[in-house]
């Protein structure tokens, strides 16, 4: 097996590091996600991308963010059911991109659109089984301005894409 | 700072001086209490000593006179200069005038026990003074023990007196005077020459209890003033009543009392330096405690005016940021309601804390960026409007007065082809009035066909001007269109720019409800000046859809006028065709004349008709209307950032 990308993931560590309860609400198609703050450095215009060669779907390829080429993930791959995403257009890339930063360093989200900061203390979570919240990437759903907003997870998120098994993997039939 | 937070500081202010000015009352007020109480004490102790002296004094004289040969001068002049130094109250005035004086209570206080240190010195320099007094005597007749008694008595005399400030005078002063009693009882007791006076003594303390014990009210004056003298240690009834029943012991006791009378000047002397040392230690502490209250007060007053300074120059630094703030949002909301000629001019940003003075600085600079913008917007959409306004009117009127001539031309040549018909059925002969009228009528329907095709060649070069105005108006629809553009992405960019200043502040401060304010208005403004750049793009992309079908109706208006004019030619060529057998030939042949004649008229007709002349018009007048009210919603939308009057330096 080569080209598998491995890491160790401690989640506590960036559960730790999760101390406000403001969110970035943002829009994947017509879905509105949420992302604390605390993992969020700024957002940004997606810069100048470098394809990265039999890279898996949701890597859309390497930007340089102040002189550090990062990696930059469409999170729809993980977060759209598959018949949504089939049907989603391909990401822009002169969109917006949000630079996440947490205990394992630093990466870029490619986001349709950005709408707001919200501040979500004293919301109560809502149970929802919108194939677009999947379990284990959404910490959890609440409402915030008559709008159902699912709580990204982002250590589940960045485990689930250091776990996934690359193109060449999958020709390879070996999975990590 | 506004009229508000001004008098807010002011009530605080005041607060705090009123807090000032209680506090000092209620320290000065416990002092006064508790140099009452002092004051009392030592007019107590004041007063005991006057009485001593009294007694001392009435007791001297009273042995001069009774026994003139045993007199002490020395005793009696000392006894009345104790007494006269106490009546004129040099003591007490002196403890009075301390204690009045002194505001140090505490240090009062712990000046009692230096008081007792220096009583105690005093009753030391008192022994050693005694001492010295009765040392002749102690080389004489008189008795170490007596001697050491009348000092024994003394010192409890001094411990009552001591004791005397500390509580109650006038228990401590009867308690005292029972003591000197028992201290003259001892020396009696140890004198083998008053054993007499002992057993009268001792009889005459029984006698007392057994008086007391029994004495009534009703016993009369004379035993309650005796029993009285006895509780209250009234030395001087006593001296009598020893006089009476025991004339030797009187007069040792005369003697003694000689003694007591010098220690008694000495010991006053020492209470008087005592008190004058007070006195010192009270004027300074008194003065060092009116320097520590100035200081404190100063200190206060200090402290005040620093935290309210403090207090303001915050208040005025948040007034200031608050202030940028609300101008920035209020220039951002003029934009954003249209208005861009009063800016302000944006200060103090470097006052703001620092992600808020990053979007300050973008935001102000984007403002700049979106007046210009702005301005380019609004000149091209007025030029914009005014060409096709001009474009429009232009082609209406001449395109009007172009098919108006067109038609009234062919209405000529209809009725000059009806006139011929008639004139040559009416003739129905190739006479020479006939074959002049044909002529005639030819040469009038060459010039009419020849105007119409004139008239047609200046209606399709009208249009086709017509075509190439709206061709520049489509190039400048484009120009803003892409201005508006840029507008959008400035909008967006102050989005992100606004975003990225609220992630920041929710990493540094919590709970900052200006700067949240400020930050959600920014979003707020931008994604209205968004909305208003997308609706100002969508009405231009409508403006130019308008105007391709308008240059459209005109290509092809122009395309069926250089159809008209091609048949016009072919008219003509036919009427020319047509004039020489008009001319030469028979009535059969000029009847055939007018049937082609009437032919060409209706083919003439046909083509009128055929290039929809009046149809066109309506087309163009309709796209004129449509262009008309596209220009007035761009202009209505474009008035939103309007341009009133700049300021000099951005003109």
């Amino acid at each position: 097996m080569s080209d598998v990308v491995t890491a160790t993931w401690s989640a506590q560590a960036d559960e730790l590091t999760h101390t406000t309860s403001r969110a970035l609400l943002f829009l994947l198609g017509n879905t509105t996600y949420g992302l604390s703050v605390d993992y969020v450095e700024r957002v940004i215009e997606v810069p100048a991308v470098v394809p990265v060669p039999r890279a898996s779907d949701w890597l859309l390829g390497l930007a340089v963010y102040e002189s550090t080429p990062l990696p930059l993930i469409d999170p729809r791959y993980f977060l759209l059911p598959a018949q949504k995403l089939s049907e989603a257009p391909a990401p822009s890339l002169a969109g917006r991109a949000i630079v996440v930063s947490c205990a394992h360093g630093r990466l870029l989200l490619a986001v349709d659109q950005l709408v707001t900061i919200s501040d979500l203390s004293g919301r109560q979570p809502i149970a929802t089984d919108r194939p677009e919240f999947p379990d284990q990437y959404i910490e959890f759903a609440c409402k915030a301005d008559e709008t159902i907003v699912g709580v990204v997870s982002v250590p589940g998120l960045l485990k689930a894409a250091a776990t996934h098994p690359t193109q060449q993997d999958q020709q390879s039939g070996e999975l990590h | 700072m506004s009229t508000a937070d001004r008098n807010r500081h002011w009530f605080v202010a005041g607060i705090l001086l009123l807090s000032c000015a209680l506090a000092v009352l209620a320290v000065s007020a416990w002092y006064s209490l508790q140099l009452r109480a002092h004051q009392g004490r030592v007019t107590g102790l004041a007063l005991t000593l006057t009485r001593i002296a009294s007694h001392t004094a009435e007791l001297a004289a009273d042995q001069a006179a009774k026994e003139p040969a045993n007199a002490n001068p020395k005793s009696v002049f000392q006894g009345d200069q104790l007494a006269q130094l106490i009546a004129t109250g040099d003591i007490q005035a002196a403890a009075i005038e301390n204690t009045s004086a002194s505001l140090s209570v505490n240090r009062v206080t712990k000046e009692y026990p230096q008081v007792v240190s220096h009583w105690q010195q005093v009753r030391r320099e008192f022994g050693k003074l005694n001492r010295q007094a009765i040392e002749p005597a102690v080389k004489g007749d008189a008795s170490l023990n007596e001697i050491e008694s009348v000092q024994q008595s003394f010192e409890l005399l001094f411990d009552a007196i001591i004791n005397e400030s500390l509580s109650r005078p006038l228990l401590k002063s009867a308690s005292s005077l029972r003591g000197d009693i028992s201290s003259l009882r001892y020396v009696i007791e140890n004198n083998t020459s008053m054993a007499s006076v002992q057993s009268l003594v001792d009889q005459l303390q029984r006698s007392t209890v057994e008086l007391k014990s029994i004495a009534t009210p009703d016993s009369g004056p004379a035993l309650l003033g005796y029993t009285t003298a006895m509780q209250l240690g009234d030395f001087l009834t006593m001296v009598e009543r020893l006089q009476v029943f025991a004339p030797a012991a009187a007069l040792s006791v005369g003697s003694d009392t000689g003694s007591l009378s010098e220690v008694s000047s000495a010991a006053l002397s020492y209470i008087q330096n005592a008190l004058r040392f007070v006195d010192t230690e009270l004027h300074r502490s008194r003065r060092n405690l009116l320097v520590a209250l100035s200081l404190a007060c100063l200190g206060i007053l200090l402290i005040t005016a620093l935290t309210w300074f403090s207090r303001k120059t915050a208040s005025t630094s948040q007034v200031k940021s608050r202030q940028t703030l609300d101008v920035l949002v209020d220039d951002i909301s003029r934009i954003a309601n249209g208005n861009l000629g009063q800016r302000s001019k944006l200060v103090q940003v470097d006052q703001a804390n620092q992600p808020i003075a990053e979007l300050v600085d973008y935001t102000t600079s984007m403002v700049d960026g979106l007046v210009s913008v702005s301005r380019g917007v609004a000149h091209k959409t007025t030029e914009l409007a005014s060409m096709q306004q001009a474009a429009i009117e232009d082609m209406a009127a001449r395109a009007e007065v172009s098919v108006e001539h067109n038609a009234a031309q062919l209405d000529e040549l209809s009725a000059a082809l009806t006139a011929l018909q008639q004139s040559v059925e009416r003739s129905a002969s190739p006479s020479a009035t006939g074959q002049h009228n044909a002529a005639e009528i030819q040469t009038e329907l060459d010039a009419s066909v020849t105007g119409a095709a004139s008239s047609l060649a200046g209606l399709s070069a009208q249009l086709d001007m017509g075509v190439g105005r709206i061709e520049r108006a489509l190039h400048v629809s484009d120009a803003l269109v892409s201005v508006i553009g840029k507008m959008e992405n400035t909008s967006q960019q102050s989005n992100l720019q606004a975003l990225n200043a609220s992630i920041k502040q929710a990493g540094y401060y919590d709970n900052d409800d200006d700067t949240e304010s400020f930050i959600q208005n920014s979003q707020r403004v931008s994604r209205q000046l968004q909305t208003e750049c997308n609706t100002a793009i969508q009405q231009a992309q409508e403006v130019r859809a308008d105007l391709e079908a308008c240059a459209a109706s005109l290509r092809e208006c122009l395309s069926l006028l250089e159809q008209s004019a091609r048949h016009s030619l072919q008219s003509t060529q036919s009427l020319k065709k047509l004039q020489l057998p008009a001319t030469n030939g028979t009535a059969a042949a000029v009847a055939e004349q007018v049937i082609n004649l009437r032919a060409i008229a209706q083919a003439l007709g046909n083509t009128n008709k055929s290039i929809g002349a009046d149809e066109s018009l309506l087309l163009l007048k309709g796209h004129a209307l449509e262009l008309q009210l596209m220009a007035a919603k761009l202009d209505e939308s474009m008035l939103r950032f309007e341009l009133s009057e700049l300021p000099a330096d951005e003109q």
